[in-house]
């Protein structure tokens, strides 16, 4: 089973640079990405004979990618570092500092090469000699290139496939097409009609976008084209990414649909309404209702539907602004709870009041509060006194006598709506 | 015991440590969670990570799961995938533990959901009362999903020797316990590791607190493993084996001194 993932292929290269800033203070100008991380180690343990790697990174990552490929050299024919530009004894001495024992035994000690062994193919083959490096060993180059120009960087991915044509070369970072002369250099490298393909991994499947690695192969090189194929298989799977999300919103509009026939198409309830009539309330007073009563679910608090019965108010129908009045209103509590005072509860009911406009718009939602004198118990029919103050310009109002259960809702709200009132204010 | 390697002290920060075990279609919910929770954490300086350890999922999962590791590497998003099953969840607990980046680790299921903007609060809890485990409340979501409960809702009192009723999602001090040994492996304590573990630390004088605010959503979801355990005969065994291990003589009810009722909220103190 293949248990690699990003973070367990990045995980010495993080261990590593975040020893290499608490100690030293130093961040790399090149930084490996954990994509690449695990996509450079995909490749090297997909290969079907163990590589060589010369690892020519080093000096970019400051030591990153050496640490990265020594700890991958069980896996691997041999890793061969550059004579190193930074403290070696950094890059050799890590292991022994690794907080995660699994890491740190998983280091070996590699070999370093000067960079003169790489200019002329003699050296070349003097240094493989020297290092007893397998001649079967398929041979890949790590390369981080961030300065230089595409003629420059074209030339030295030339030298290296001057001394190995077969060489695989691991080159990042790549950038945005136009801006990075690593990728202006690769393609040049990789022209139509020459040996070579480039290999960009961020091509290979949308969960590798973010990939700056790009993989130069020889194009009769079969296996690298085999490989990417398999390390997209264990993100794209059986896993279509599209076509599920297409999937998904198909249901949800089919879940909806079934929602919405519910609601308009099963015949409502017949429910009375503020002027004593009887009628099936409209689409979007059951809407309002069903969402309530679905956010109350949600929030998992109790669905309060208050009952009561209006038999008789007690009001002047013309009266003068900014005015307070002493009105009364009879109701039966068909609650099956008591309403209590504001003495007994602080859930009690108290009676209050809505101004709408003549058209029935909400002009002031809180009106007055005024407390019930004692008790209303179920079943029990009472005449409760109640103030309300009259508003502050003169014209034609609705006035919705309404019941508010404090701290939990209005009655209006929960099933129980009040009678309305025509009301004209004098000046 | 469990050898658990890794046992240097780390830096202080959130590891959400989430083992998964072929729950495929509940991961989106899980891991959005989780990486909700790490950025309402770094928004307050604390930093964090989440840490999934999945154990040899046969469904879909792993594949998943590189998908989302792939997307949100960079937002601290680690998969940690082990080569074999366990069988227990407690194992691949410890597995994950030498691999967390921070101190304070968060025990997470893959079933359940986090509560994002009140991890800080638990955090808090744990670095001011030096505990070994934080926990909290936990909305209980009902397998018809139409019924709600609130669990875990108490401090630790004697009452735990008899039952579990504190959640698997817990915040811990991964050091205290690696010192400790960390999970119990033992298979008779199927689906009840964390029972145990909660007996455990408090036996050994760690302090258990808990924090008067909801945790994560637990989701009562079919087929669960611990539908499994309340087999009655595996349930028996279960409570044989911690009144054999913890409460042989049946005097522990007096002696849970350390952690007996320890109610703390970071704005308040303790309660």
């Amino acid at each position: 089973m293949n248990t690699e993932t990003i973070f367990s292929s990045y995980k010495p290269i993080e261990q590593y640079l975040e020893l290499l800033q608490t100690a030293r203070g130093i961040v790399p100008s090149v930084l490996i990405r954990g994509i690449d991380a695990f996509l450079m180690r995909q490749i090297v343990l997909c290969y079907p004979s163990a590589p060589t790697v010369v690892d020519l990174a080093g000096a970019a990552t400051v030591g990153a990618s050496t640490v990265f490929w020594a700890w991958m050299a069980g896996s691997m024919q041999m890793a061969v570092g550059m004579q190193p530009a930074w403290d070696v004894n950094v890059v050799e001495g890590w292991p022994s500092l690794a907080s995660d024992g699994s890491s740190a035994q998983n280091i070996h000690p590699l070999p370093f090469i000067g960079s003169e062994s790489l200019e002329m193919p003699g050296e070349w083959a003097i240094t493989k000699a020297e290092l007893s490096i397998n001649s079967l060993s398929p041979l890949f180059f790590t390369l981080a290139q961030t300065d230089g120009t595409p003629a420059e960087i074209q030339k030295r991915i030339e030298c290296l496939l001057n001394l190995e044509r077969n060489a695989v070369i691991l080159l990042f970072p790549i950038g945005t097409t136009g801006e990075s002369a690593a990728l202006e250099a690769a393609l040049n490298v990789c022209r139509i009609g020459s040996d070579y393909r480039l290999s960009l991994m961020r091509e290979v499947s949308p969960f590798f976008a973010t990939s700056q690695l790009a993989v130069i192969s020889r194009r009769d090189n079969q296996h690298i084209p085999s490989i990417l194929d398999r390390i997209r298989a264990l993100y794209d799977g059986n896993f279509n990414y599209l076509a599920l999300a297409e999937e998904n919103i198909k249901l949800h509009l089919q879940s909806a649909k079934i929602q919405s026939v519910a609601i308009t198409q099963v015949t409502p309830d017949a429910e009375r309404q503020p002027d004593g009539s009887v009628a099936v309330p409209p689409l979007s007073q059951r809407l309002l209702k069903r969402a309530k009563t679905f956010i109350r679910k949600l929030t998992g608090g109790q669905v309060i539907e208050h009952r009561l019965h209006y038999v008789k108010a007690l009001l002047p129908n013309q009266m003068q602004i900014g005015e307070t009045y002493e009105c009364s209103i009879r109701v039966r509590n068909d609650d099956p709870k008591p309403w209590y005072t504001p003495e007994q509860s602080k859930n009690c009911i108290n009676i209050a009041y809505h101004w709408k406009s003549e058209k029935g718009e909400m002009l002031v939602k809180e009106g007055q509060r005024s407390p019930l004198l004692a008790a209303v118990f179920p079943g029990e029919t009472a005449t409760l006194p109640f103030k309300v103050t009259m508003p502050g310009q003169p014209g034609k109002y609705q006035l919705e006598v309404d019941f508010v259960h404090e701290g939990v809702a209005w009655f209006s709200d929960t099933g129980a709506p009040g009678p309305t009132f025509a009301v004209e204010v004098l000046p | 015991m469990p050898e658990l390697r890794n046992a240097r002290t780390a830096p202080a920060g959130v590891t959400i440590l989430m083992t998964n075990w072929n729950h495929e279609y509940l991961l989106p919910r899980s891991v959005g969670s989780a990486l909700r929770t790490v950025r309402d954490l770094r928004k307050h300086g604390v930093p964090a990570e989440v840490l999934v350890v999945d154990d040899a999922s046969r469904d879909g999962s792993l594949t998943l799961l590189r998908q989302y590791e792939a997307l949100y590497f960079e937002d601290g998003l680690r998969v940690l995938a082990l080569p074999k099953n366990g069988g227990y969840v407690g194992i691949a607990r410890n597995l994950g533990m030498p691999h967390a980046h921070y101190r304070h680790t968060v025990f997470f299921d893959s079933d359940d959901e986090l509560i994002p903007e009140n991890m800080i609060y638990f955090y808090r809890s744990m670095v001011q009362t030096g505990a070994a485990l934080v926990y909290g409340s936990m909305i209980g979501v009902g397998d018809d999903a139409d019924s709600y409960t609130l669990i875990s809702n108490e401090s630790y009192q004697p009452r735990i020797l008899q039952q579990n009723y504190i959640g698997a999602l817990v915040l811990t001090d991964r050091m205290q316990l690696t010192d400790l040994g960390g999970y119990s492996e033992n298979p008779d304590m199927f689906a009840r590791e964390d029972w145990e573990l909660h007996l455990h630390l408090a036996a050994n004088g760690r302090r258990v607190v808990f924090v008067p605010l909801v945790m994560g959503i637990y989701y009562d979801v079919p087929n669960s493993m611990t539908k499994d355990a309340d087999k009655s005969a595996i349930h028996q065994k279960q409570h044989a084996f911690i009144r054999r291990s913890f409460n042989q003589l049946g005097i522990r009810q007096r002696q849970l001194l350390n952690t007996r009722h320890l109610r703390y909220h970071p704005d308040i103190g303790y309660l």
